[in-house]
């Protein structure tokens, strides 16, 4: 029974790696906020109700009938993903790839995902590739500013304790978003941002849309992010004056939805 | 860069938007509580007049804030952080260039709040989901530093004793599991006293079923009594520990130390302990089947494992008999990567642990014509090293199978001095022999296991494959000096022989099994689903006993044939079973049966005699469980097994290391059938806090292994085994537990009804005894804290024991105890705290058994110290009355057992402890 000593050598050594473990990490209080995170987004649309505007008060029996077909082969609900990495003061939203294709009947932009939105927080800068009727822009503008109303409603979203706050853009859109001050972020999903922390769940309760973060993962090592290249770079201003100039011939219904939606 | 940029970025952006004048405010915002300075609090800046958000920051490192530029308005500034109330206070900026400074902002934790609005908020406390009770965290008080021990005690329904050992409904919790993984799996105290009891989000208490059952659905009846300990999100990363050091008077001292590192899925503790008071003794439960409970075999046709007497019993665990040294050392690693497709889970456990002590037993057991007394002194020294290690890995292969590899390694060495005193007198009081004894024993014990498990699921729902795989070795080798010299008097009180055992024995027991089975499942329609399933056993059993006599050289080298035996006991299975599955909208119901095909072989090897028997035996199972609501639900189990003689009851052998009482195996024993029906009701009500569960289980034994007791004139005893088929045997239990908050005095109260009992027979001179033990208890639990104010809690708890033997029944052996509990724990000005706990034990004398009455109060006076509370420097009294002493009182075979062993009493310990944590800080990989 020799080894009746060995326990205590260990027991010794273990303790010891204690103390210097501890000496090196214990004290230091210091702030570490996430460098790096992925937050999953889920865009839900309501694209009969979206439909129904489009098609305006006294609709065509023709587009009545491409209405009916939509119905039946198609879900009221869409559902899209999107990704939002951030890593080291600067962010990329990027939707997942996905192939429903809504245009042969109507072309609802709201219905797809055609913006990819990069920010780099230390510049207050955005850069935007969006897909406009099959073309690509490269907005380039620095970060939207919106006037936050906050509130005191709170809700879980994704295990984030969130806060709401109310805010019109655009002249005339209503978003309602919730952010959570456990992430010291100021962005959000598409170019919804500058809040007291990150947005996880924005809705556009009269546009029929929501984004709501279905999964947060802090610290996974995300490579450095990149901006997006593809495109002509245009100014948010010159963005309005393109898309309006492309669209006002549309029908006046159709015309309305499709520059708001293109301008979000 | 780091996220000071993301602040910096944060802060200049303001400063680019503020071309106004520098109109300012400061402050810093401080926890009530503990007094100390928050960081990375939000604090945003929002016009009255419409809450529009103006301007944000986060505090700094020591809780500072700054936010400049604000043009001259009416503001509302408002102070948030995760789990603290939130801070409202309007201000205004009348001129240019002021400062406006808020000097500090107090924030309450909202748990705090919540606990001074609605008295313990125990609203939502218990809820039963199916079988599993959720017991909600965050509704019981529990006071800084607590550890997940002390939440265990304020869970209705769930006990923990002095020991750490935990008792859930009833039943003996085995496994405490940490987000659903293992954490150093046989010590559940490394997680009850180790994690911290605020980290915790909720318990959950259930039946683990084997690993097979949870995958194919289909219950095998395998269950343990599981407790997992969900973390709170935020608590999954960080670092944290406790340092604990103690020096008393009679050289009483402990030191402790534990560091865990908690990253997501990554989990890393280390310990170490050195300690002889017996509190911080971490010892090691693998009493479970082939040692880990990890280990899936197929019941029904393997025999559990062979015992080496002494050297089995020695676990390595302190269970508060006599006086301990204990030093041991851990560590624990557990991982998931791969989108958590893979993952392994990996302890490695040393220690050693010396116990020394006194142990009065007083026997009293029924003959036909006479009572035989027995009254035993032991002084032991006991010492175990032992050393384990485990790993299991789990590899999702594809979306459709999963492999799962376990392995582990034990190795113990022992070193056992017994001395002994033994005096026999009967029923009269007349004395028939007297002994002096001592066993001296060495020895070694290996165990390796392996467990493989493979699922495969098909394309079609349902139709699964699973295959499990086990393979165990376990020898265990020892050398044993017993010296005895036994008196034995006549009816004058003279000897009239004298008896000297002075022999060396050596044993050797070796145990191997090789397991298989194969499962298949197959949907039969929406609800129904069938199992077929295939097992294959080897378990091989070798067991060596020789004794040796002294020759005239002084060398053991003679053998005594009447005290040896080498025996090959080996099994083999071939399982074949069928079960039906129903999965309805409230209702499950499954039930089949297997069949097995038993061969045993048994060679003795002295004297070359070999025999061969087959069995065929069934195990009928089937269960159903109707929900009644999401928390209202009823289980009903039945289920048929053989069980198989042990290698120890069926080797031809007579085991003389006590020479007066000699034990016999019996070659022809046969397997036992035993029939178990058990059910359980459990229900909550969320509104009212109420719960209720109640649980009462049957079981029959038919041609059960009795003991056959033979004992002469003398006093001393032969035991042996036999098979009886006349009458059967059972069992059965009722455990009923009630409980509800009383809101009106925020109390929380339980009651919990209990009652156990059992007929057997044993054999003694041939005439057939019966002994029939029923045990009634009833608890009363009441509690009521306040955090950082006071707790208190107490259990009464009168019990009833009614024993008889009906060969003796004019003797009365039955007794009413009462055990009473007590703990409070008051919180002081100038951080300091008393505490005190007082447990009261009586259970009266019987007509040949003594009182037991012991009072053990335990009292501590402490101070914290640094701004977390987190040193404590504590003065406690140990058993202050000097009471202490473990007692035990059993009924088995036709005997009355007491049992008292020397226990640590009375000291004054000073001890300094250090908890340390630092959570949601862990540095990211770059």
């Amino acid at each position: 029974m020799n080894n009746m000593k060995t326990p205590f050598k260990i027991t010794l050594a273990a303790l010891a790696l204690i103390l210097l473990l501890i000496n090196t990490d214990a004290f230091s209080q210091a702030r570490k906020m996430p460098q790096s995170f992925i937050i999953d987004y889920e865009k839900s649309v309501n694209t009969y109700a979206i439909i129904k505007k489009l098609l305006g008060k006294t609709p065509l029996a023709l587009d009545l009938e491409k209405f009916e077909v939509y119905k039946k082969t198609q879900p009221q609900f869409k559902t899209f993903n999107s990704t939002y990495s951030f890593n080291g003061g600067k962010a990329l939203f990027t939707p997942a790839e996905s192939n429903i294709s809504t245009r042969q009947l109507f072309n609802i932009p709201m219905a797809e995902q055609l913006n990819t939105v990069y920010t780099d927080f230390t510049t207050n800068k955005v850069i935007e590739q969006k897909e406009i009727a099959g073309d690509f822009l490269l907005l380039t503008d620095s970060l939207r500013k919106i006037r936050w109303k906050i509130t005191d409603e709170t809700r879980e979203v994704a295990g984030y304790q969130c806060r709401r706050a109310n805010a019109l853009i655009l002249d005339s859109v209503y978003v309602v978003a919730f952010y959570t001050d456990e992430i010291h972020v100021s962005g959000g999903p598409e170019l919804f941002s500058g809040l007291p922390g990150m947005i996880l769940e924005v809705a556009l309760p009269h546009d029929n849309v929501i984004w709501r973060a279905t999964k947060v993962t802090i610290n996974n090592g995300i490579a450095p992010l990149s901006p997006p290249t593809k495109g002509r770079s245009i100014t948010f201003d010159e963005l309005e004056t393109t898309i309006i100039s492309l669209f006002k011939n549309r029908p006046i219904n159709e015309a309305s939805l499709l520059i708001k939606e293109s301008l979000l | 860069m780091k996220i000071e940029g993301v602040i910096f970025f944060a802060i200049s952006f303001f400063f680019s938007l503020s071309l106004q004048a520098q109109n300012s405010i400061k402050g810093v915002v401080v926890d009530t509580t503990l007094n100390s300075n928050l960081f990375d609090a939000t604090v945003s800046v929002l016009h009255s007049q419409d809450s529009i958000l103006e301007k944000f920051t986060y505090t700094d490192n020591n809780g500072f804030f700054t936010i400049t530029g604000l043009p001259i308005g009416k503001y509302i500034l408002l102070v948030t952080k995760k789990e603290y109330a939130s801070y409202v206070e309007p201000f205004n900026i009348d001129d240019p260039n002021s400062l406006h400074d808020f000097k500090s902002i107090l924030l309450q934790k909202k748990a705090k709040l919540l606990e001074e609005v609605i008295i313990n908020g125990i609203a939502t406390a218990i809820t039963f989901k199916g079988d599993t009770a959720e017991y909600n965290a965050g509704s019981f008080v529990i006071q800084p530093n607590d550890k997940v021990e002390d939440l265990l005690k304020r869970l209705p329904g769930i006990q923990v004793d002095k020991d750490g050992r935990i008792t859930a409904q009833g039943q003996t919790v085995n496994k405490v599991l940490v987000d659903g993984e293992e954490f150093f799996s046989d010590d559940p105290t490394l997680v009850t006293r180790n994690i911290r009891a605020d980290m915790v989000s909720s318990v959950q208490l259930y039946d683990k079923k084997s690993d097979q059952a949870t995958f194919t659905g289909i219950d095998d009846g395998e269950k343990t009594k599981t407790i997992n300990i969900k973390l709170k999100e935020d608590k999954k990363r960080g670092l944290f520990g406790k340092i604990d050091l103690g020096g008393g008077t009679h050289e009483y001292y402990q030191a402790q130390a534990l560091l865990n590192r908690f990253k997501n899925d990554e989990k890393f503790s280390i310990y170490g302990t050195y300690a002889n008071n017996g509190k911080v003794g971490l010892g090691f439960l693998d009493n479970n089947k082939l040692g880990s409970g990890n280990l899936e075999i197929p019941d029904d046709g393997i025999v559990p494992l062979p015992t080496n007497g002494d050297l089995d019993a020695s676990t390595g665990m302190y269970d508060g008999r006599g006086n301990p040294l204990a030093k041991s050392a851990g560590a624990h690693y557990d991982n998931k990567w791969n989108d958590r497709k893979h993952s392994v889970n990996t302890n490695y456990k040393v220690g050693s642990l010396e116990v020394d002590g006194l142990n009065t037993t007083q026997v009293q057991q029924s003959f036909p014509t006479t009572l035989l007394n027995t009254i035993n002194s032991q002084q032991f020294r006991k010492k175990t090293f032992r050393q384990k290690a485990d790993i299991t890995f789990q590899f999702t292969i594809d979306t459709s199978s999963n492999i799962k590899i376990y392995f582990d390694a034990t190795t113990k060495n022992i070193r056992n001095n017994l001395d002994y005193s033994t005096v026999n007198t009967d029923g009269n009081n007349l004395l028939l022999n007297d002994e002096l004894r001592s066993n001296n024993i060495d020895g070694r014990q290996d165990i390796f296991n392996t467990n493989i498990f493979y699922t495969k699921k098909f394309l079609k729902p349902r139709r699964t494959i699973s295959l499990n795989f086990v393979m165990s070795h376990n020898n265990s080798n020892s050398d044993e000096f017993l010296n005895s010299t036994v008196n034995l008097y006549d009816e004058s009180g003279n000897i009239f022989d004298k008896q000297v055992t002075n022999q060396k024995k050596n044993t050797d027991i070796d145990n191997r099994v090789l397991s298989s089975n194969i499962a298949y499942t197959e949907p039969l329609s929406k609800n129904l689903s069938l199992l077929l399933n295939y097992a294959f056993g080897i378990n091989n059993n070798d067991s060596r006993r020789e004794s040796f006599n002294p020759s005239s050289s002084g060398q053991y080298d003679i053998l005594d044939p009447r005290f040896s035996n080498h025996y090959k006991f080996n099994q083999l299975l071939n399982q074949v079973g069928t079960f039906i599955n129903y999965n309805g909208n409230k209702t499950i119901l499954n039930f089949g049966t297997k069949l097995s095909n038993v061969n045993f072989n048994q060679n003795d090897l002295y004297s070359n005699q070999t025999t061969k028997r087959t069995f065929i035996n069934w195990a009928p199972h089937a269960n159903y469980r109707y929900s009644f609501s999401r928390s209202k639900s009823l289980s009903i189990e039945y289920s048929g097994a053989n069980i198989q003689p042990t290698v120890d009851q069926i080797q031809p052998i007579t085991i003389n290391n006590s020479p007066l009482v000699l034990i016999v195996g019996n070659p022809l024993l046969k397997p036992y059938f035993t029939n178990n029906v058990n059910a359980t009701f459990r229900g909550s009500k969320a509104q009212s806090g109420e719960y209720f569960y109640i649980s009462p289980s049957y079981s029959i034994i038919s041609n059960p292994i009795i003991n056959d007791i033979q004992t002469d004139g003398t006093g001393k005893t032969l035991l042996s085994y036999k098979n009886f088929s006349e009458k059967q045997a059972y069992n059965y239990s009722l455990f009923i537990n009630y409980g509800r908050p009383i809101k009106a005095i925020g109390l929380s109260a339980a009651v919990t009804l209990s009652t156990t009992g059992n007929i057997y027979y044993s054999y003694t001179n041939g005439i057939l005894n019966s002994t029939e033990d029923r045990f009634y208890s009833a608890a009363l639990n009441l509690s009521r804290s306040k955090r950082e104010k006071y707790s208190i809690n107490a259990n009464f708890s009168p019990n009833y024991t009614f024993s008889n033997f009906s060969l003796t029944s004019q003797s009365n052996n039955n007794a009413a105890g009462f055990t009473t509990r007590g703990s409070g724990r008051l919180f002081l000005p100038g951080n300091m705290e008393i505490s005190a706990d007082i447990d009261h034990f009586y259970k009266a004398r019987t007509q040949e058994l003594p009182e037991q009455n012991v009072v053990i109060l335990n009292a501590a006076i402490s101070k914290t110290f640094l701004k977390n509370n987190n040193l404590r420097l504590s003065i406690s009294g140990n058993d202050l009355l000097n009471q202490n002493s473990n007692i035990n009182r059993f009924v088995a075979g036709n005997a009355i057992t007491q049992s008292t062993y020397s226990a640590i009493r009375r000291y004054i310990m000073l001890s300094v402890t250090w908890d340390f944590t630092k959570f949601g800080t862990i540095a990211t990989n770059e």
